[in-house]
């Protein structure tokens, strides 16, 4: 049987690209992209729309393959870092279909399916209502850290905007992936969501995880994220928020926008 | 080759007594029918095609609410339309249909994936171009080789003649479709709610695209016998849209359609013996209606329901 987070030597880079080209049939989005986040930092992906932030959270999942280039998650294949259960990924709003019948608890619990493929055994092979009950304890526990207990049982398309995507949040925390991909996490969300997901990914990096998040929200990554990327169909900056904030106009995204005319 | 003869002879025997078996179980029920009920189940042809309609409109019901949830109702159109090529080339070369049908539906269903892939054609127009440019080929070598009463069989099936071999068959597949679901629902659920998420576990998406796709056309090439091709995309979609309207859990949903699709085979069959009707036609009729009322009684979803919340 494999353990989930086998220990091993800690690579000092969380993400690795060299050289990677990307894109969507003919369309071109990332070209010739370095990209470096270190393990362990709250990383900050900030551009305009089509700039190609999201396309790199793609690549890292593997939903989408890079035309070019290479890429490494903690020093090794991201293959294998994918099926040990190590990333974990909170899409967009607007990516899910939200009627999809399944309560939060349900959703939530979908977290453990990689822990369940590493335990292996003929269990594993069975329905998700069939599993040990701790793995149902796990979600429950992490529905109670974003503050959606008493929302378990509903329907997912019954919640918020925030609600939502705390609930996804909690999918991610119950996966226990050492790699948090989150496509948006703060956007639309109202005053009380924002602050539990901003305190509990605050809380994840001081557990040692590495947090990359998409943001539109360049001000709110003062006092928040270690790192910025400023992203534009490659990396075009990197630093602390004040340090980019401090290389980029008064609104970089209104005018990066006016500048590529999106 | 003598050995081999003996022992699919052996196959077929054991075959026929598990169908056998399966009859003598469905007729427990029948035997409950009050009034004349279970008349019509003396004959042999009509306990076959109770058993073909069970597993049929079951195996269609369970699958039914994945192709709700994929968007999948165009495919599995698709697919059903381009088997009829592969069924008139099976029957040139004398070979079992279903394995022509199979052949067929699965090149069909993955050159929609290649030319969506390729080219910049949409999704929707190839498969329209597959459904009717591989179901026109099928009509034109039908008609060529057999006769108009073997093409209507085809189009819109013959419960009532279903054989012993038709239900192994249909058995078997029923068998491979319950077992892949039965192992494959999570990752399926996950697959079809957040594929990226789906990928980003290490989850083979593509595989299980495919092998939900492959298991669809099994599923569709068994079902001609009993609803026929023009019809079999009705059972495919309508028992999980109506579970759809009443339940907000995958599960209950995936127990509802299989009951939907179970129900509407039966009792469409029951009806079209009744009233002398096609049977493929009243079995989607059934189901069918079991959607309008789902569409107008569900406690949620339905018209009722939100007139009521408007009014109030």
């Amino acid at each position: 049987m494999r353990a989930l987070a086998r220990p091993r030597t800690e690579a000092a880079m969380a993400v690795e690209g060299r050289g990677l080209a990307a894109g969507y049939g003919s369309l071109s989005v990332l070209a010739d992209c370095d990209i470096e986040i270190a393990a362990g930092s709250l990383t900050a992906l900030v551009g305009p729309n089509g700039a190609g932030k999201s396309t790199l959270l793609k690549l890292v999942t593997g939903a989408l393959v890079p035309w070019r280039g290479t890429l490494s998650v903690f020093g090794g294949a991201v293959a294998q870092a994918r099926r040990a259960g190590e990333i974990a990924y909170m899409p967009q709003h607007e990516a899910i279909d939200w009627d999809y019948p399944l309560t939060v608890r349900d959703v939530v619990r979908l977290g453990r399916l990689p822990a369940i493929r590493a335990r292996g055994g003929w269990r594993a092979w069975l329905p998700m209502s069939v599993q040990p009950g701790a793995d149902t304890e796990a979600a429950l526990g992490a529905l109670d850290a974003v503050g959606l207990a008493g929302l378990a049982h509903r329907p997912i398309g019954a919640l918020s905007g925030g609600q939502k995507k705390r609930a996804l949040l909690a999918r991610a925390l119950v996966q226990g992936a050492r790699l948090m991909l989150l496509d948006e996490p703060l956007a639309g969300v109202d005053r009380d969501s924002e602050a539990v997901i901003r305190r509990l990914l605050i809380e994840a990096r001081a557990a040692g995880r590495t947090v990359v998040m998409v943001t539109h929200d360049l001000d709110g990554t003062r006092g928040f994220a270690d790192r910025v990327l400023l992203i534009r169909g490659r990396v075009v900056a990197a630093g602390t928020p004040e340090e980019v904030l401090g290389v980029t106009p008064p609104d970089p995204v209104a005018a990066a926008l006016a500048r590529t005319g999106g | 080759m003598a050995e081999l003869a003996a022992l699919m002879a052996q196959g077929a025997q054991g075959g026929r007594a598990v169908i056998d078996a399966l009859i003598a179980l469905l007729m427990l029920p029948v035997a409950l029918l009050p009034g004349d009920g279970a008349a019509m189940f003396q004959y042999g042809f009509m306990r076959r095609a109770l058993l073909s309609s069970v597993m049929v409109g079951g195996v269609c019901g369970l699958l039914s609410s994945f192709v709700v949830l994929k968007r999948w109702s165009l495919l599995g159109d698709t697919i059903s339309h381009a088997v009829l090529p592969g069924v008139a080339v099976a029957y040139l070369l004398n070979l079992p249909f279903v394995i022509g049908a199979f052949v067929s539906g699965a090149l069909a269903s993955l050159a929609v994936g290649f030319i969506e892939r390729t080219t910049r054609v949409k999704e929707d127009a190839a498969m329209g171009i597959l459904l009717s440019g591989g179901f026109a080929l099928g009509l034109v070598i039908i008609g060529q080789i057999a006769s108009a009463t073997h093409l209507t069989h085809i189009l819109f099936g013959n419960v009532l003649g279903v054989g012993y071999d038709s239900l192994l068959t249909t058995l078997i597949a029923a068998i491979v479709a319950i077992a892949f679901v039965a192992r494959f629902v999570k990752e399926l659920t996950l697959y079809t709610f957040d594929p990226v998420q789906a990928a980003t576990i290490g989850l083979d998406t593509g595989t299980l695209h495919y092998a939900l796709m492959l298991v669809l056309t099994l599923t569709i090439v068994v079902s001609l016998d009993t609803v026929g091709i023009v019809l079999v995309v009705a059972m495919l979609v309508t028992p999980g849209a109506t579970a759809y309207l009443l339940c907000d859990r995958l599960g209950p949903m995936m127990a509802v359609s299989t009951g939907v699709g179970v129900a509407s085979a039966v009792l469409g069959l029951v009806l079209s013996y009744r009233l002398d009707a096609a049977s493929g036609g009243t079995m989607v009729l059934v189901a069918t209606a079991f959607f309008l009322l789902a569409l107008i009684l569900a406690p949620e979803r339905g018209l009722i329901a939100r007139m009521r919340r408007h009014a109030g």
